[in-house]
């Protein structure tokens, strides 16, 4: 299973993209759809072909392949990339909050708690890291602000007007 | 053809006070710009396009020549150094320069990078002034079918770059075609795979995804290191810097090949720096000596797409100014300028304004000299960023990525499709894919489409093997796919 996993995902992950994208155009027109289908047909022809080779490879090198349980697999997994997992779901956090409290509360807020997660002022005590941490997410988004005000970004701004 | 008078008063004009301020002002700027991610030569051209309307035409497109030049040299100081290209056509810089970076050679990566640009661009300034009143007739033949072949070379070349497998690098690019088919069909406006969000009609939006794809996804891989090079900071940069501008004469032949090919491709109208920097990659790892060290910090590579991105800014200016025909989006900028102005480019233009038009190309000699004295003294300073600790780069970066991406159409979507672009991207890295194949392909796939279609209501499928230029162009293809077959079935040879 943790093999099909490892050769497969991105085989499986086009292939059910390609499937979604070939659906909707389903009922195009047929110029629509000419260049597509031969896009398509190469994708589900090159992605069984990938997979295969690679799970040739993989199972000549079977040492190499582990044997624990999927449950811990993934939770390797997780701890391996808990850093960027956070780091991603901060990402999505701005987008929203962009989106609704403007550009500067979500340059301001992200920052608050992407600094920490990447690493800053780690090894200072918690007092002193919270105001390095918000002092510095200040500065960095009064610059940026500057910054798409002076080149003209059409930034938005929040219900407050800042 | 050559009109000696008009040489001369083109050279008077060129070499004014003001003028040459002009153009240095323009080459910092470009530079500075060209080393931010995520500001690319077009977005800050088009910004600056209305304060342009109060200088006179020339010296608003000398001013926007040294911008396009100065952001392709100085867009390889992200490439090497953060792995994010600073615009488009340094893509391929990407793929020598930070494995070079990440061994403590970034000053002698951006040194083979400035000396690879300082020459690519004069060979391409020397081929745009003696060859523009001629290439442009030329271009003319370039049709539909010819743009598909070259179009189709171009994604093949590339594909082939995947080191371990073939196979990946051309699913990649297949799937990387139907992504760039996201949005509505221009002949019929049917929205397809859009799955009904209006944000996605226009098409995939470029900037977010090439954003995501090369600069989030890297700093999702950064995070948890203390500095981009684990190598301890090296006191002699100036010295390396200046090593790598040397560094490049021991690869002539490669420098002139490269320089050529992007040149060639830049005259092709709609190609751009991209499609020229990784022709000119592919081909330099095909005839190396050493292909095993490509992706592993290879010079060779590094001084391939270097000159050529450099060659194919000069290209691109000559289907500009001869035909009226943009070569890349920086150059369309350029063509609206003159517009703006009341000038016509276009066939027409040499025999009107020939002193203009020369004055111009003068401006292509400038900028070279520019890459190779105001980039030297610049990159000493712009290359220390490699030694910034993650912990404050990550988060700051993000900030400006995410800026950038939202710039480009001004719609906070794009930031959440640049993450989503990123995630992939790392998956993608993870999984050994090659990543560039993938770009090269959701920038070419519309290309690859209208052409064909365009192509194929002249004259069916036989069109495209009536003309020779086609069929040396299908038969380049068939070789771009068979010689890393060929290579590896030699290897095999020779090792036996």
């Amino acid at each position: 299973m943790q093999l099909l996993f490892k050769v497969g995902l991105i085989p499986a992950l086009m292939l059910v993209l390609t499937g979604l994208y070939w659906f909707h155009i389903s009922d195009a027109p047929a110029v629509a759809q000419r260049v597509p289908a031969v896009a398509v047909a190469l994708v589900v022809l090159l992605a069984i072909m990938v997979f295969v080779t690679e799970l040739r490879t993989e199972l000549k090198d079977k040492g190499r392949t582990g044997t624990e349980p999927a449950s811990v697999a993934v939770k390797a997994w997780v701890t391996e990339w808990r850093l960027q997992i956070f780091f991603v779901a901060l990402c999505v956090l701005h987008f929203m909050v962009f989106s609704t409290l403007g550009f500067n509360v979500a340059n301001m807020l992200f920052l608050s708690l992407a600094l920490p997660v990447a690493g800053f002022a780690r090894d200072s005590g918690a007092g002193v890291r919270t105001l390095k941490v918000v002092s510095t997410a200040f500065l960095i988004s009064v610059t940026v602000y500057a910054l798409a005000h002076v080149m003209d970004f059409n930034i938005p701004l929040g219900p407050l007007g800042f | 053809m050559y009109d000696l008078d008009a040489i001369l008063m083109g050279a008077e004009l060129f070499f004014q006070t003001h003028t040459l301020a002009f153009l240095l002002v323009g080459f910092f700027l470009g530079f500075v710009v060209g080393a931010v991610p995520g500001f690319n030569d077009a977005n800050v051209m088009a910004i600056m396009l209305p304060f342009s309307l109060a200088l006179e035409p020339t010296l608003a497109i000398i001013a926007m020549v040294a911008i396009y030049s100065g952001a392709q040299a100085g867009g390889s100081i992200p490439a090497i150094l953060m792995n994010m290209p600073g615009t488009p056509g340094n893509a391929a810089t990407i793929l020598e320069g930070y494995p070079l970076s990440k061994k403590g050679k970034a000053g002698y990566a951006i040194g083979v990078s400035l000396g690879a640009s300082t020459i690519g661009s004069f060979v391409g300034a020397v081929l745009a002034l003696s060859l523009a009143p001629i290439i442009g007739v030329y271009a003319l033949r370039f049709g539909p079918v010819e743009m598909f072949m070259v179009v189709l070379l171009g994604m093949t070349v590339v594909s082939t770059l995947a080191s371990e497998n073939m196979g990946k690098g051309l699913l990649i690019a297949a799937f990387g075609v139907l992504v760039s088919l996201i949005g509505a069909d221009p002949m019929t406006g049917f929205a397809r795979g859009t799955y009904d969000i209006p944000f996605l009609y226009d098409g995939m939006p470029l900037i977010p995804v090439l954003l995501g794809l090369f600069g989030f996804s890297e700093l999702l891989l950064l995070l948890g290191q203390k500095t981009i090079s684990r190598e301890a900071a090296s006191k002699k940069m100036g010295s390396q810097m200046s090593g790598g501008m040397f560094a490049v004469l021991k690869h002539r032949l490669n420098l002139l090949r490269s320089s050529l090919i992007g040149f060639v491709v830049g005259v092709v109208p709609g190609t751009g720096a991209t499609i020229g920097s990784f022709m000119a990659y592919g081909m330099a790892k095909q005839w190396s000596r050493k292909p095993d060290e490509f992706g592993e910090g290879s010079t060779e590579g590094l001084v391939a797409s270097e000159s050529a991105n450099n060659a194919t800014a000069c290209g691109a200016i000559v289907p500009m100014l001869t035909l009226g025909i943009p070569g890349s989006a920086s150059t369309l900028v350029m063509l609206a300028a003159l517009v703006l102005h009341g000038v016509r480019p276009g066939p027409q233009f040499f025999a009107n304004f020939q002193a203009e038009a020369y004055a111009i190309l003068y401006a292509l000699f400038g900028a070279t000299l520019l890459i190779g004295v105001l980039g030297l003294g610049l990159g000493r300073y712009l290359q220390r960023v490699v030694y910034v600790p993650t912990a404050i780069l990550v988060p700051v970066v993000s900030v400006l990525i995410f800026i950038g991406a939202y710039a480009w159409r001004f719609m906070a979507f794009d930031i959440l499709l640049m993450v989503i672009f990123g995630v992939f991207g790392l998956v993608l890295r993870a999984k050994r894919y090659p990543v560039s194949a993938f770009l090269l392909a959701i920038i070419l796939g519309p290309m690859l489409e209208s052409n064909f279609l365009r192509a194929t209501r002249i004259g069916g499928m036989d069109v495209f093997f009536e003309s020779y230029l086609s069929i040396v162009l299908f038969v380049l293809v068939i070789l771009s796919l068979l010689a890393p077959v060929i290579m590896s079935m030699s290897k095999r040879r020779m090792a036996t």
